[in-house]
């Protein structure tokens, strides 16, 4: 039988979809491998730190754990993480409250710490939430610290519950405990 | 050397206005998304604007690479942001460190779960059941859900973490705006609302609304600062980008204590798979009837999923398709995906360039924007259609109401189901009339639709001596119905007719009985491509 | 219409708007301050309780309890006109957190009712005294969820929450608890004043930021405090009937006599909800700790380990209104049930009579 014209075309495009489909795949599998080898290039070869959840460890946090006593709180747990995340606020303001700072390292004022010791903090939080006479009305101890985030530490106000106000809240605590203060202690009194 | 330099020229010269046109096409796209990427992330989602971002820069970039579609525009997208917001809430503390982690093992979940439905196809054709009142409703659901879960971001006032999320505490959220809302934030607010809702009014000025709102807001909030002081205003703002660069490498969680956490996430990462497929399904269906053209939706579920489980260690939120963003695309002319790599190369510039102006952007003016997206998506031209059929209003508000009142995850369960159940219910009851002696049966014949058959068979034959069914408008009978037909057959009383011609039919040519029903001029005549396996000689 | 105009008028309607909400927010934070300012009409127990601790305006703050208790003085910082309101307003809310005692129920209590299931639930109910419960002779009882001792031990890890709680968002716990589905926003005043009136009573106790006090919390009784014969819903019936049906009523609905509570409701709509601690199923141990330590009334520390836990599994079987974390479903089954129980149970169950209080019964444990 002679082949027809349109059983001659048909088979051609039939050929002609299947090696476009086979180049589609290609395409598609060297797609996502350009991407998956992007993502391991990012990590591992690009020289960025890896942004991880836990919270790493500064010099001089085992020595204000040992001075201030915080095993009584357990040696590890989510309080003991959040007053290290706090002791890194405080003392390396710029580098772990990046959003809600322009400072930076080489600042003369580039940390809380740079301020205040931790024992005014703690001073600080059992005399909040009282009247301020500067602002004019009750001010609670999350609402200073926003206010050193947005004044004096020349940056932005950061939500009343973000662990970096609620951490150094929590430092505060830890100090207080250790220094056994009671609500409204006065410095030097009893 | 010159030939070569002049040649290169000529073809440069040659694709400048298509490039040309790209680049601009890729600004004005990039213009748009950026503040809706800043404001998902940072209202909505819970984590720090950089998630946003690069979900527009990468996220947009991977799915330009993945998927050949020519107006897929991929990104950010609301309610996948509100959905991570609501399932973190009880986690964890926004913007925090773990707040982010979870968010990041919550985006891989969903891309694996997204992988799982491109690998099982019987998934992703489920995905197709699920219809377009189904989705519309919820897109309905969440749009008012977004307005209300901005109400206390617009007031400056913290969120209730840890609280669950029913609809009608938005009426106390409400009060509480009224009453110990900060004033200066309500003001930045009001200001980028209604300069937003102004701008939208006058067509030239629509693209361009949610901008001249948040530079209106901005410059509001600039002014107080300059008089009242950022310290006594407390109004929260995007802050500090300096700090991140074109690529930020991240883990997901994945501790051995953070197991019971990510384990009591897992529904919410099923809600947000689905919620992405169904978004990226229904855009590129709706785009693909308005535009022409037709792009698999498997292959878009493929680029979803594939880079769903990339951008997680990219710091970025997932992304899906944005049927408004597409539709952009395709009234700014450019059907192509270099346009919308260009886009997201465009976004990367500008938050480089400008990082700090984004800093200085007010959340209040951030929950307005998210309040006008809202309002926009409960457009009356898309709800109507849907209220005209009986079917789709229920399916409608349906999912309407149970995204509203349930649990997110509950209700895209339920609204799937709901779609599905409906279907099969309509199916279940087929447009039975009995005129004389002749019961039509327009539609199926099987298990389901055989009870309400059966009963008016019955009550028919039981008044009459002889009964006529007449079978032309009957597309389906599976073998129960074979089965019915039989004994009705042997019972003796009933004959059957199809009108239907066919020369493809064998058996014997005269459909038409004793009853002289013969063949009407004008009834619908169906020409089948297949034998007719309905043989006579089987009843 | 044109459409020019037609965008005129959507504009002018937009901009009206905006500006009507603007305006009631800035009437309503003017009223709020306005509370604020104002001297607080002090209910009588509060007014006792705090000038026992002599809440008085000055540089300093000296207590006279710990002088009484101690010989010493301890010399804090002073309160200010505006913190000895905040502290006033916070103890009237603990007191009497339904405004019973108040003219204006939404003025001085901050509304606190709308945020409250029924109109029983008052915070004293449970942290008695006020929230600083003590004997004839000053001392603070064991378990007796003394607010002052929950802020010095505040902001830890919750595990029902599965978060750091702040002290702030645990009073957020207890209106979600007896909540009618609001919660008060957590800078609400509400729940500012009660901080302000529990850091009050930390500096007049001087509690030690961080120390573990007795008074805090419940002192819960566990399964093993017990002689273990099964915690039993019939004898938990049984002794409800005996001992608390007089105040708290045959259904647990509570009692109200001449427009005063006498007792509040332990079950139906009134009550705390499944999601609340007290809930055995929920938490075996606290209700239990909160009978033996602090029912009946005037008869406290009476009943045996295995009777409070017995009654506490009673009460939790009744019926009660669904938390949020139940979800709809179960909420519309609990509103069904505690429409439907109390009288289908009058008419079925006729009333038992009185058996005579024991005398002589054996007191194990």
């Amino acid at each position: 039988m002679v082949p027809s014209p349109t059983t001659d075309s048909n088979a051609r495009r039939e050929r002609r979809r299947e090696r476009r489909s086979r180049m589609r795949l290609k395409n598609v599998s060297l797609a996502v491998l350009s991407i998956v080898a992007f993502v391991l290039w990012v990590h591992l070869g690009s020289g960025v730190t890896v942004f991880r959840s836990d919270v790493p460890a500064e010099p001089g946090w085992e020595r204000f754990r040992a001075d201030y006593k915080l095993a009584y709180f357990g040696d590890d747990g989510q309080f003991v993480r959040a007053v290290q995340n706090g002791y890194n606020l405080v003392f390396h303001t710029y580098k772990y409250a990046p959003r809600f700072t322009r400072k930076v390292a080489g600042d003369q004022v580039s940390a809380c710490s740079s301020c205040h010791t931790a024992e005014d903090l703690a001073y600080a939080f059992v005399n909040s939430d009282r009247y301020d006479r500067k602002v004019g009305r009750r001010v609670s101890f999350e609402e200073r610290v926003q206010r050193c985030y947005a004044g004096p530490m020349d940056g932005f106000v950061p939500t009343i519950y973000d662990p970096a106000v609620r951490d150094i809240r929590l430092l505060a605590r830890a100090v207080a405990r250790h220094l056994q203060l009671s609500e409204g202690a006065l410095r030097g009194g009893r | 050397m010159k030939a070569r330099a002049l040649k290169y020229q000529a073809i440069l010269w040659q694709h400048w206005p298509r490039l040309n046109g790209d680049l601009v096409v890729g600004l004005t796209l990039a213009l748009v998304t950026i503040p809706q990427a800043v404001a998902f992330s940072v209202t909505l989602a819970g984590v720090p604007p950089h998630f946003g971002i690069y979900a527009a820069i990468w996220g947009v970039l991977f799915c330009a690479l993945l998927n050949p579609s020519r107006v897929f525009h991929g990104g950010p997208n609301n309610s996948m942001s509100a959905a991570i917001g609501v399932i973190l809430l009880p986690i964890a503390p926004p913007f925090g460190a773990e707040y982010m982690g979870y968010a990041l093992t919550l985006g891989l979940m969903a891309g694996l779960i997204q992988l799982m439905f491109y690998a099982v196809r019987p998934l992703g054709r489920m995905l197709d059941l699920i219809s377009e009142p189904v989705i519309n409703g919820f897109i309905c659901g969440i749009g008012l859900f977004l307005i209300f879960k901005s109400l206390t971001t617009f007031g400056g006032l913290p969120l209730n973490t840890e609280v669950e999320w029913p609809l009608w505490i938005a009426w106390h959220s409400f009060l509480a705006l009224t009453e110990i809302g900060n004033m200066y934030a309500i003001e930045i607010g009001l200001i980028t609302l209604v300069t937003c809702v102004i701008a939208q009014q006058f067509e030239r000025l629509r693209n361009w609304a949610i901008l001249l709102g948040i530079a209106a807001g901005t410059l509001y909030s600039q002014i107080l600062t300059a008089t009242v002081g950022l310290e006594n205003t407390g109004v929260e703002q995007i802050g500090n980008l300096a700090s991140i660069g074109f690529i930020t490498p991240s883990l997901p969680i994945f501790r051995q204590e953070a197991m019971p956490d990510i384990i009591a996430i897992v529904p919410g990462a099923v809600t947000l798979a689905l919620l992405g497929l169904f978004q990226t399904v229904a855009a590129m269906r709706r785009m693909s009837r308005k535009v022409g053209g037709f792009t698999d939706s498997r292959r878009a579920i493929f680029s979803d999923a594939v880079s769903n489980c990339v951008l997680p260690f990219l710091s970025s939120l997932p992304t899906c398709a944005s049927f408004n963003r597409m539709w952009l695309v395709h009234r700014l002319g450019i059907h192509s995906r270099i346009a919308i790599a260009i886009s997201a190369l465009w976004v990367m510039v500008l938050v480089l360039f400008f990082a700090g102006v984004i800093a200085i952007i007010p959340m209040p003016a951030m929950a307005a924007v998210i309040i006008l997206l809202g309002i926009n998506m409960l457009k009356w031209e898309d709800i109507k259609p849907h209220l005209k059929n009986r079917r789709e209003a229920v399916v409608f508000i349906g999912s309407f109401l149970s995204v509203l009142f349930l649990d997110l995850f509950e209700a895209v369960i339920l609204g799937s189901i709901v779609a599905i159940a409906y279907a099969k219910w309509e199916q279940a009851h087929p447009n039975i009339s009995l005129q004389g002696n002749v019961l039509k049966i327009r539609g199926n014949i099987y298990y389901g639709s055989l009870p309400v058959v059966e009963s008016m068979y019955h009550g028919a034959i039981a008044s009459r001596d002889k009964l006529v069914i007449d079978l032309s408008e009957c597309y389906y009978i599976d073998h129960e119905g074979i089965r019915w037909l039989a004994a009705a057959k042997r019972a003796g009383k009933a004959t059957f007719i199809d009108r239907r011609s066919g020369s493809d039919r064998r058996g014997v040519a005269d459909a038409d009985t004793a009853d002289g029903s013969s063949r009407e001029p004008g009834a619908v005549v169906h020409r089948r491509s297949k034998p007719d396996r309905r043989r006579r000689s089987d009843f | 219409m044109q459409p020019r105009t037609r965008t005129l008028v959507k504009i002018g309607v937009l901009v009206l708007a905006a500006g009507g909400f603007y305006l009631l927010a800035a009437h309503k934070h003017a009223q709020r301050e306005e509370v604020r300012q104002t001297a607080v009409s002090v209910t009588p127990a509060c007014v006792e309780k705090l000038s026992r601790y002599a809440l008085e305006r000055g540089e300093y703050y000296r207590s006279p309890y710990v002088v009484q208790r101690t010989g010493t003085v301890s010399t804090r910082r002073g309160y200010g006109d505006e913190d000895i309101r905040a502290i006033q307003r916070g103890c009237n809310i603990m007191d009497d957190t339904q405004g019973r005692q108040a003219t204006d129920v939404s003025r001085e209590r901050w509304n606190a009712t709308r945020f409250i299931r029924g109109n029983h639930a008052a915070c004293s109910h449970c942290h008695q005294g006020i929230g600083d419960k003590q004997d004839a002779k000053g001392n603070r009882l064991k378990g007796s969820l003394s607010i002052g001792a929950s802020w010095v031990m505040a902001d830890m890890y919750d595990r029902f929450t599965g978060l750091l709680l702040p002290f702030e968002l645990r009073q957020m716990q207890c209106y979600i608890n007896s909540s009618n589905g609001y919660k008060p926003n957590i800078a609400d005043d509400v729940i500012r004043d009660v901080t302000a009136y529990s850091r009050f009573l930390s500096a007049a106790l001087d509690l030690k930021i961080g120390n573990h006090y007795d008074e805090q919390g419940i002192d819960e009784i566990a399964a093993s405090d017990t002689l273990k014969q099964g915690d039993d819903y019939v004898r938990g019936e049984a002794l409800y009937k005996h001992k608390c049906m007089s105040c708290h009523g045959r259904q647990a609905f509570g009692l109200e006599a001449n427009g005063r509570l006498v007792a509040p409701a332990l079950a139906g709509p009134n009550a705390w909800n499944m999601q609340s601690r007290n809930y055995f199923y929920y938490v075996s141990t606290i209700l239990p700790g909160f009978i033996c330590r602090n029912m009946p009334l005037g008869q406290e520390n009476t009943l045996t380990n295995q009777e409070c836990r017995d009654i506490a599994y009673y009460i939790s079987n009744l019926p009660r209104p669904a938390g949020d974390r139940q979800g709809p479903i179960v909420a519309l089954k609990q509103q069904f049930l505690m429409t439907v129980m109390p009288p289908l149970l009058r008419l079925t169950s006729p009333d038992d009579a009185e058996k005579p209080a024991h005398g002589t019964r054996e007191r194990v444990q």
